[in-house]
């Protein structure tokens, strides 16, 4: 059905959020690749069209999160996904919008206990795309061990993830995504090589 | 007139009756659509007297809508399916968000109106209610009667 009026974004809540998760899980299961989410980013709307999309595909009104840096993004996600605002330390999703709220989130973030590893959180982290130096990866879904490029934000909070020492099999996975579209997942065990 | 009022009058009212309050709004303001109409499944609460607990009657097909005006939402839902009302719903509740809603005295005769035609209903259908007691009064007798004959 068509509408007179205009709309805000061009975000379909079915098709959109299906050919997005589909990159997610790609980008969660071959970590160190980066799929590029632009297009379907730049139907959404505000200052972090990413981390709404990926917002809008992850978190229903069973979820709880919690956002650094953006009060209006935290609206926006609210109304969109119905999801509840949480306190760090209770939310199932972490939005980080700039890098000072690295550390405090990845401190914060539950982790899941022995028997339910599973209910920890994910943080998803806006990095600004630069690249600062590179870093060698390993763990489930690499062959080997990788040397990738890699931004300031995601060297921090790999360093500050390494910091917490979470006991296998919990732990916290990341989603880092930059203001060019492009989307890179590191799930819980894959790790830092020196 | 309160959200709880409000609803309910609009709910009631017809698909013609909101667009004209919609319409009304929509001559001086852009409403901007956040989530367009789109089909949803509610369940439905419902209390049990006896057992004293709440339980799921089931699901009932509603429609939802969200939009803004200069940046103030508004939200309505609605049971069916009725695409253009839920959204005229939604832009009337933002009007009412931001303050901008001059149409109340029209809400109120709307209000009377149905009222008025529920209360009439009501009437007709008390005429066909049938008074159980007055039955069990004339049941025995009439047993009586059909024994002696």
């Amino acid at each position: 059905m068509t509408w007179q009026l205009t709309k805000k974004h061009n975000f379909d809540a079915v098709f959109d959020s299906q050919k997005l998760f589909r990159l997610l899980l790609e980008a969660i299961s071959n970590p160190t690749r980066i799929v590029d989410i632009k297009e379907i980013a730049d139907k959404l709307f505000g200052s972090y069209p990413e981390l709404l999309a990926v917002a809008m595909t992850l978190l229903d009104n069973e979820t709880g999160f919690s956002i650094y840096g953006s009060d209006s993004l935290s609206a926006d996600i609210a109304a969109l996904t119905l999801a509840r605002r949480e306190a760090v330390s209770a939310a199932d999703f972490i939005f980080v919008c700039d890098k000072s709220g690295i550390q405090e989130a990845i401190e914060k973030a539950k982790y899941g206990t022995l028997a339910q590893p599973h209910k920890s959180a994910t943080v998803v982290i806006q990095s600004d795309g630069a690249q600062a130096g590179s870093l060698t990866l390993s763990g489930p879904g690499i062959a080997g061990a990788v040397e990738i490029p890699v931004s300031q934000a995601v060297k921090d909070a790999l360093a500050c993830r390494a910091a917490q020492n979470y006991e296998y099999p919990q732990g916290i996975d990341l989603i880092f995504v930059s203001d060019k579209g492009e989307l890179m997942a590191v799930p819980r065990l894959v790790k830092v090589v020196e | 007139m309160d959200k709880k009022r409000l609803t309910k009058v609009l709910v009631r009212a017809s698909r013609n009756e909101v667009a004209v309050l919609s319409a009304n709004i929509q001559k001086s303001y852009r409403p901007v659509i956040v989530k367009e109409p789109a089909k949803t499944l509610a369940m439905i609460k419902l209390r049990d007297p006896v057992k004293q607990g709440t339980f799921f009657l089931g699901e009932v097909i509603a429609c939802e809508a969200a939009v803004e005006i200069d940046g103030v939402p508004g939200v309505a839902v609605m049971m069916g399916d009725d695409a253009e009302k839920v959204l005229d719903m939604a832009i009337i509740d933002a009007a009412v968000n931001l303050g901008v809603f001059h149409d109340e005295a029209r809400l109120a005769e709307l209000e009377r109106e149905q009222n008025k035609r529920m209360m009439q209903e009501h009437a007709m259908i008390l005429n066909t209610m049938v008074n159980f007691e007055s039955m069990d009064q004339e049941a025995p007798d009439d047993l009586a009667a059909n024994k002696k004959a």
